[in-house]
């Protein structure tokens, strides 16, 4: 072939080789690019998009009584989800939801509703987003009671065989053809002779088929194996979240998530203690950055609440390879798990507690060891229900709280109050301290004190007349300690007031109220200003001072234990989840009463006298078993609320009825302070109740006897 | 310039200087940097494949290696047909040109009709265990074609009619069966090749601006005519935009390499890769993973490849005297160079997602054999031409005094086995050097 222009040729060639070498050199520019000077960004974005990062949530801890008994525990609770995209092709949904429809023991309209909501969200736009299909798998406990499930163990012949009809959707129980006895009765069964060979049990009305064909639509059942039972109400059930997990691969799609629901097994044995959990909102996502997913519980009130960081432990993190089976795992950091709280609180003596105020419509009830300063019981009425509002409140549950007159969320145990004639025991020591007055000397009670120009009147109109401090005490005499108070004076009084801990935080871990110790100074900056008057007032506990029931029975603990004014607490220790002591909290003895042991000794006198001598305020209070020591306190608290019906008003007239007991009055060991609002008559009607509670604690073996050759032990309570 | 030698610079018909040894000096009878960069290229791609198959692989077989047999299996074809075709003179494929160009006419009508679909185009055939690819086919086919016509006109490609007329028409036939596929990305590799081809062989460069712009102006009809180009070229310019849908493999592939930073994350360590967020690691995409999985290093190393087989071709293109062989070449370096080229500038996203594969590396048996049969014709032409066929009758250059001494003894120690030895040596015995006489 003769090539005339073979140079020019070569040219051509060599402007393609040319060419060829600029696209290379182009390639390799953004590789440079993509590689070298972005390759930090584009691994990141990689690591993005290959890998998905897990929440491991972490196990919130359980709250127990002082024996361990669960007051708060986590529930395991399956959820059944299936994501659209995964059965996007028409016979693979078919298949899948088949398969379901038979594992779980579906209706056919059951099967057929979720099988139109599939192809709504696949043709929809929610393909990918996970569709729920039942909301609470059975595993490990029992959907009515919530008891552990324990494996059914029957005989093997005995028991019949369990057929589901995939149409109709019932579970059919099979017999052999040749079968003559109900299986659960031993009863003689009638066998029909229709088609269908089914029998009935005359005794026990159950009906049987021989032929794995239901008897309604004539479909061919099929076997399955509910082989679990629930101890507590003898049903049975299958081990769906099993079941599933075994089929998982022919269900494409299909996941069982794994959440934990707080449950309280005895939801109003100490609800307001305890408290509930509910949706974690922004003020606590922000407060907490990091902490919380958007679907968190968090603890609201109580215990739940005040020790939220110790329950919640750390929720871990793994990164997963995406669509590689979990096993490969980029980068995993295990969650830490929440303490175990171990409460004061003694169940049995806190179910007594609420045995004994079951009549009340409104009030408190708190039982303190005395030495200690530890909670032994606290309930507070109404009470609520904690597992619904764990579960989400519904409407008409909200509405029945937020209606209901009497405050069912309030902890009245740490609301402040009058605390009318029970404060007496503040402006007693400041007699006998600052020396106002000698135990033996005596105040005359005409039944009202004049003073400033206003008649101030004892609740015994016709007056004690004279009357010493025991007796003062014992009757509850006013007009001993309008005398008494106006000579202490106001500030004086409020000292004395802050020495048993009034006015200030008793030390519990929950949220609480402090009540108030007025002073000269807080009147003036009221728009009364001070009146000479109000100093009577609040040495009897009435006016502006507001103390709560717990505090009241701190005061009255440091009474009993001779002035050892100890800090109140509720939780006992932490564990982890194997019961490891992680912190125990001791008692702490916050201040000590400046007051000799033989002026506690008479305050302690006038106190056991109220409940023991026949004529005393608090003498619906005695016991035979033992010696207990008191005081009554009957708190004018006349209210009016608008829109209160008339049984309302009626009720808002009444009186505060308070009583504060310690017992044994020789071995002080336990404080019981029970408040009724506007209950009545402190004796009458609130003593019965403490006296009730009383009774109780030595029922249930609380009191341990001193050993005479030792000091009081500082466990007083401890079981 | 490649092809700016001493030698080249002389006349077209040059008669064999007697400097034999200087020309030896540069040239082997085989061009050997080609088919090392070749067999780089395709050991490279067996462990790519494998590594980007693995994981599949084994979730649905159960054998990590189910994909890899089938590619080692396409790749020792391969190499077969390689060296069968260096050994077959490329002169005696001329007549075959119609007929294989009717072939592949044939085959590319047949798949139309009873093809296997996947994704959403018909581009198999099925063969008894064997899917083959007419498109790939076609390819070679073209080259072929053009190489023979551009040869048998010789000089009157210079003539508007002559230049284009046929080859347009048979380039429009392959294209429009191409595209029936639809296979735009063979669609683009026949034009450009004629293009090309016409351009070297000296066709007026005003023609082919004319018909680059009419061929631009058809393209884009066909683009926008079609929904799923226009989506493609649109994700083509923001992929990033489009990542959930058509931009997906553009953005997938574009992390792939990205991500592979300087060093790569190792072989078998590319996350993207191997949880199968990159789609088509294996064919198409498999720059991809090896970005990631070797980083800039192997992305050096395979356009270091690419070029120099383009490099190689050229030369031979440019160093061979008789014009099939020369045409021959040159399509041949073209189509190699074209495939690698445009397949990496997608991966790269910097062009739109074509469906091409890379030669040697890609997983796929026609892609692999096609390729293969063509760097085979490639070598025969670099054996055959005049320069190789120098080495045949030149003597063996002066032995330096130190050399006659060592091949002395080396002569002793190897001496000759005897007796039922002799037969073992029998495939290694030394061959008498041919003379000239027979050479000829």
């Amino acid at each position: 072939m003769p090539e005339t222009n073979s140079g020019g040729l070569s040219r051509r060639f060599g402007v393609a080789t040319v060419l060829f070498t600029a696209l290379f050199v182009l390639l390799m520019g953004r590789f440079f690019w993509l590689q070298i000077v972005r390759g930090d960004e584009y691994r990141e974005r990689a690591r993005v998009s290959f890998t998905t990062k897990e929440r491991l949530p972490a196990r919130r801890g359980e709250i127990k009584d002082r024996n361990g008994q669960v007051l708060a525990r986590n529930i395991p609770h399956y959820a059944l989800t299936i994501l659209p995209r995964s059965v996007r092709k028409p016979d693979v949904r078919q298949a899948t939801l088949d398969r379901l429809a038979t594992l779980l023991a579906m209706t056919r309209a059951q099967r057929d509703e979720l099988d139109a909501s599939v192809v709504a969200a696949i043709e929809g736009d929610a393909a990918w987003q996970a569709l729920p299909v039942k909301d609470d798998l059975v595993s490990t406990t029992c959907p009515y009671d919530g008891a552990a499930l324990e494996l059914a163990q029957d005989e093997p012949k005995k028991a019949p065989q369990l057929l589901y009809c995939s149409e109709c959707g019932i579970v059919h129980e099979g017999l052999p053809a040749d079968a003559t006895a109900c299986p659960y009765d031993g009863k003689k069964l009638a066998w029909g002779s229709d088609e269908h060979h089914t029998a009935t049990c005359p005794k026990c009305k159950r009906s049987f088929v021989a032929a794995p064909i239901c008897p309604n639509d004539g479909t061919l059942l099929t076997p399955i194996d509910k082989n679990l039972r629930c101890p507590a109400c003898k049903r049975r059930f299958t081990d769906e979240v099993a079941v599933i997990t075994a089929h998982r691969h022919e269900l494409p799609g299909v996941r069982v998530e794994t959440g934990f629901h707080r449950d309280y097994p005895n939801p109003f044995l100490a609800a307001h203690l305890l408290g509930y959990m509910n949706l974690v909102n922004e003020k606590d996502r922000d407060a907490a950055p990091g902490v919380y997913p958007p679907d968190a519980r968090v603890g609201r009130t109580g215990v739940e609440r005040a020790l939220e960081p110790v329950l919640r432990g750390e929720a871990g993190e793994a990164e997963y390879f995406k669509g590689a089976d979990k096993g490969v795992t980029r980068d995993f950091r295990p969650a830490v798990n929440g303490l175990d709280v171990w409460l004061t609180i003694d169940a049995r003596l806190q179910k007594e507690v609420r045995q004994a105020m079951r009549y009340q419509r409104s009030g408190a009830a708190v039982v303190l060891a005395a030495q200690t300063g530890e909670l032994l019981a606290t309930y507070s009425v109404p009470g609520f229900d904690p597992n619904a509002w764990s579960q989400g409140l519904s409407q008409e549950a909200w509405d029945a709280i937020a209606k209901n007159p009497y405050d069912p969320m309030l902890d009245k145990v740490l609301t402040a109050y009058a605390p009318g004639s029970v404060y007496k025991i503040v402006a007693a020591l400041a007699t006998l301290h600052d020396h106002y007055a000698t135990p033996e000397d005596t105040l005359n009670c005409p039944g009202f004190y004049e003073f400033a120009g206003r008649k101030f009147r004892c609740h015994y109109r016709a007056g004690h007349g004279p009357v010493n401090l025991i007796q003062a005490l014992k009757y509850s005499c006013d007009v001993y300690f309008y005398k008494t108070g106006e000579r202490i004076g106001m500030d004086r009084l409020a000292d004395y007031g802050h020495l048993f801990g009034f006015g200030e935080h008793t030390g519990i871990e929950v949220y609480e109220r402090t009540g108030r110790v007025p002073t000269k100074a807080y009147h003036e900056d009221t728009p009364l200003g001070f009146q000479p008057g109000f100093t009577l007032s609040t040495a009897i506990g009435q006016g502006s001072m507001t103390a709560t029931p717990l505090q009241v029975a701190r005061a009255f603990a440091t009474v009993a234990n001779g002035g050892h004014l100890m800090k109140a607490h509720v939780v006992r220790q932490y564990t982890d989840e194997n019961g490891v002591v992680v912190q125990r909290f001791l008692p702490v003895e916050e201040a000590r009463l400046e007051a000799s042991p033989e002026e506690l000794a008479r305050i302690r006198e006038g106190l056991v006298r109220v409940v023991n001598d026949p004529d005393g305020t608090g003498k619906e209070a005695r016991l035979d078993s033992m010696v207990v020591a008191g005081k009554t306190g009957t708190a004018e608290a006349a209210q009016s609320r608008p829109g209160a019906d008339d049984e309302l008003r009626q009720w808002l007239k009444g009186d505060h009825a308070w009583f504060a007991a310690y017992a044994p009055a020789d071995d002080p060991q336990v404080v019981v302070v029970v408040f009724l609002e506007h209950g009545g008559g402190g004796g009458r009607h609130a003593a019965p109740v403490a006296k009730e509670i009383l009774r109780a604690w030595m029922r249930l073996g609380l009191y341990q006897a001193r050993n005479p050759n030792e000091p009081a032990p500082p466990t007083t309570g401890e079981r | 310039m490649a092809a700016t030698t001493p030698d080249m610079a002389a006349p077209a018909r040059r008669e064999y200087t007697p400097d034999l040894s200087r020309e030896l000096g540069r040239v082997a009878p085989w061009d050997f940097p080609l088919l090392a960069a070749v067999v780089l290229l395709m050991g490279l791609g067996a462990v790519m494949v494998y590594s980007a198959t693995i994981n599949e692989a084994t979730q649905l077989v159960g054998d990590g290696a189910a994909k890899l047999k089938v590619h080692l299996m396409h790749l020792s074809l391969g190499v077969g047909l390689l060296v069968a075709f260096t050994f077959v003179d490329y002169k005696k494929l001329r007549p075959l040109v119609y007929p294989a160009l009717l072939g592949v006419i044939f085959l590319l009508v047949f798949v139309i009709v009873a093809g296997v679909e996947a994704g959403n185009a018909r581009r198999w055939l099925a063969l008894p265990g064997f899917n083959v690819q007419p498109a790939e086919l076609a390819k070679l086919g073209f080259v072929l074609f053009l190489a023979h016509s551009i040869a048998k006109k010789g000089g009157r490609i210079r003539q508007f009619t002559v230049a284009f007329v046929p080859h347009f028409m048979v380039c429009s036939v392959l294209i429009l069966l191409a595209l029936f596929q639809p296979d735009f990305g063979t669609s683009v590799i026949l034009v450009v090749l004629m293009f090309t081809m016409l351009f070297a062989a000296g066709t007026r460069v005003s023609y082919i601006t004319l018909f680059v712009f009419v061929g631009g102006f058809l393209a884009f009809q066909a683009i926008a005519s079609n929904d799923m180009r226009l989506g493609r070229v649109l994700a083509s310019i923001d992929p990033w935009a489009h990542r959930d849908g058509r931009g997906y493999h553009m953005v997938a592939s574009q992390i792939a390499i990205g991500s592979g930073g300087v060093t790569g994350q190792g072989i078998g360590y590319g996350g993207q890769t191997l949880t199968g967020l990159l789609p088509e690691g294996e064919t198409d995409f498999i720059v991809g993973v090896i970005g990631e999985q070797l980083g800039a290093i192997g992305m050096i190393l395979i356009g270091a490849a690419f070029m120099l087989i383009v490099y190689r071709g050229m030369r031979i293109a440019a160093r061979t005297e008789e014009a099939f062989g020369r045409f021959l070449a040159f399509g041949i370096t073209l189509l190699l160079g074209l495939q690698a080229v445009i397949n990496m500038l997608v991966a790269v996203a910097l062009i739109p997602t074509k469906g091409l594969t890379l030669p040697f590396v890609s997983y796929g048996g026609s892609s692999m054999l096609v390729n293969a049969i063509a760097v085979g014709i490639l070598l025969n032409i670099s054996r055959s031409h005049g320069i190789a066929t120098v080495r045949a009758y030149a003597p063996p250059p002066a032995p330096t005094a130190a050399k006659r001494k060592k091949d002395a003894v080396r002569r002793q120690q190897t001496a000759a086995p005897t007796g039922w030895r002799a037969l073992l040596r029998w495939p290694l015995r030394k061959k008498r050097r041919q003379t000239l006489e027979e050479v000829l």
